[in-house]
């Protein structure tokens, strides 16, 4: 039908045709009859369409459902009952928990006073850091997305590609992360605003899950604010700045003498406490070292850029020798004091790049480097301490 | 809110009385509710399932799922719109989980395919509309046999007025066209 009165017909179909516009179809489909026919059809659609649908054999269930309704009533009654009983059960256990959660932290806590600024805080953090690793990384939902500082959780809800508005965003960063910003997540992928719904409220990705899960994209509604981590027994971190600086204050706890490069030239990327292979102390503890890695500060390619590591232990308990930290030990470059630390310097493994050795009241700072020169390095040096 | 907006269609003086008496805790409200929707929740579901059996089942567990959440019914509530997201998500759960892609088969061949005219007619509009897909099929069954307004059928399938709009008129149009033909035919 294209004889200039098909939009005619689709506005008379959706009752949008103006009154003039209608009567000049009517004549006009006095002479057509397509259009005639296609009227005819519009005009008794609505009722061919109920006539269609109502004949449904159906009789009458009221006393079925209202009784079905109301016992359910009855088991909603008796499954809170057994809720209830259920949740008293675990508050008490609940309570033990914390109970014993508190006591033992106060154990550590007064076990640490005395240790501070003593000779063996190394092996009490490495042992504190075991006790607290997993549960430092623990966030409000395990499948998010965070938009705006909040929190966006998956829901059960799927929806077609049909109700896709269009990219809003992509997944910057994942895996395990202290200080969650925009566009972290715990799945790299792509994500979209929904039509008609604001991305304020919900957003949604493709779906994920397994071939049980209708194809489609998972919605994800917002939930709440992203939170502040606790902070107080994180004793590793890497790649967040944040992070990275209340482990050394958390360490420092320990270790009023504990080193860092007190310069802007370079950004401490990783820090944590290595337990020592096979090695205990006196007291049968495990000992251990602290480890943290620099680069040149603004690096993005941080597989090419510059670095530098450092290692503190205890002299009396040496970690093993390995990786950033191999030397040629028997062939001193330099010897050198500065802030009361006396250095020595190697050269690597491959003799290319410069190595260091600092001691000071029983502590050992190790110091090895990558693609930085000699000079650079002890330039950085006169800003540890 | 969403139940709060104006609408067309509907008895509501009937919602009103017991909208009225359930926000009163009148406990026989409930089975005037019953009595007024049950057809009409059991004649949507059965429309989008297509068996009768399973219609039934899912209007109790439909009705269930009301009496359970009555608490959220308050003053100048528009039970309608709530009754039937219900019962449309109730359906929808058991398409979902029974993957029902295409739970109505269309009849091939038209029984008695010397009849034409009115029988023929219907033949078309009931085997058009089990081909929809379940969405559109109960925004076909809302609109038409409930005669809600668009904006509250975009609310019980969650999903925007226009989406709605455009998928009733396109589907409708189709529709139309197969009865135009066969009109041509006769």
């Amino acid at each position: 039908m294209d004889h200039g009165y098909s939009k005619y017909i689709d506005d008379y179909m959706k009752g949008e045709l103006k009154e003039e516009l209608k009567e000049e179809l009517l004549e006009h489909a006095k002479g057509c009859s397509e259009c005639s026919r296609r009227i005819k059809v519009i005009d008794g659609f609505d009722r061919e369409v109920l006539n269609s649908i109502n004949e449904l054999p159906y009789t009458s269930r009221k006393d079925e459902i209202v009784f079905a309704a109301r016992s359910s009533k009855g088991k909603i009654w008796i499954e809170s009952l057994v809720c209830n009983w259920r949740r008293y059960v675990y508050a008490a256990a609940a309570v033990v928990l914390i109970l014993v959660f508190a006591l033992s932290y106060k154990t550590v806590r007064n076990m640490q006073e005395p240790l501070s600024g003593t000779k063996d805080p190394i092996s009490m953090v490495v042992g504190i850091q075991d006790k607290y690793y997993n549960s430092v990384f623990k966030h409000k939902y395990s499948c998010f997305i965070i938009r705006n500082g909040y929190y966006y959780a998956y829901t059960d809800q799927i929806v077609g590609e049909d109700k896709i508005d269009k990219l809003i965003g992509r997944v910057s960063r994942t895996g395990h992360i202290l200080f969650l910003k925009d566009g972290d997540s715990d799945y790299d992928t792509d994500y979209y605003s929904i039509i008609g719904v604001s991305a304020d409220s919900a957003i949604a990705v493709k779906e994920r899950y397994s071939k049980s899960v209708p194809a489609g994209y998972a919605v994800l509604t917002r939930r709440e604010p992203v939170e502040i981590p606790d902070t107080e027994h994180i004793f590793s971190a890497q790649g967040e700045p944040e992070a990275c600086a209340a482990v050394i204050n958390n360490l420092k706890n320990y270790m009023p003498y504990i080193y860092t490069f007190n310069t802007d030239d370079l950004d401490l990327y990783l820090v944590f406490t290595e337990k020592n292979t096979n090695r205990v102390n006196k007291d049968g503890d495990a000992t251990g070292y602290i480890l943290m890695n620099y680069v040149l500060k603004d690096t993005a390619d941080k597989d090419n850029g510059k670095w530098i590591y450092l290692r503190i232990y205890e002299e009396e308990y040496p970690p093993d020798i390995t990786g950033s930290f191999d030397h040629i030990p028997d062939k001193i470059v330099s010897s050198f004091k500065l802030n009361g630390i006396s250095w020595q310097e190697y050269r690597g493994n491959e003799g290319k790049y410069p190595y260091f050795i600092g001691k000071k009241d029983g502590i050992v700072y190790e110091v090895g480097s990558l693609r930085f020169t000699s000079e650079e390095v002890k330039k950085y040096l006169d800003h540890f301490n | 809110l969403l139940y709060n907006i104006e609408g067309t269609g509907g008895d509501l003086m009937d919602d009103t009385i017991i909208v009225d008496g359930l926000t009163r805790g009148d406990t026989n409200s409930f089975d005037d509710l019953v009595s007024v929707y049950e057809k009409r929740i059991y004649s949507f579901i059965y429309n989008m399932v297509h068996d009768k059996q399973t219609a039934e089942d899912l209007t109790q567990e439909a009705f269930i799922k009301v009496y359970k959440n009555l608490r959220r019914i308050n003053d100048n509530f528009l039970l309608r719109p709530w009754l039937f997201k219900i019962a449309y998500n109730t359906t929808l759960n058991y398409i979902k989980k029974n993957r029902l892609k295409n739970i109505c088969s269309i009849d091939e061949n038209i029984p008695g395919s010397d009849y034409i005219g009115q029988y023929e007619i219907r033949h078309v509009i009931l085997n058009g509309i089990k081909s929809l897909k379940p969405d559109c099929r109960a925004i076909f069954l809302l609109k038409i046999v409930e005669d809600l307004s668009f904006e509250q059928i975009a609310i019980i399938l969650g999903m925007s007025t226009g989406a709605v709009k455009m998928k009733f008129y396109r589907n409708k149009k189709d529709l139309i066209d197969r009865l135009t033909e066969s009109l041509r035919e006769e």
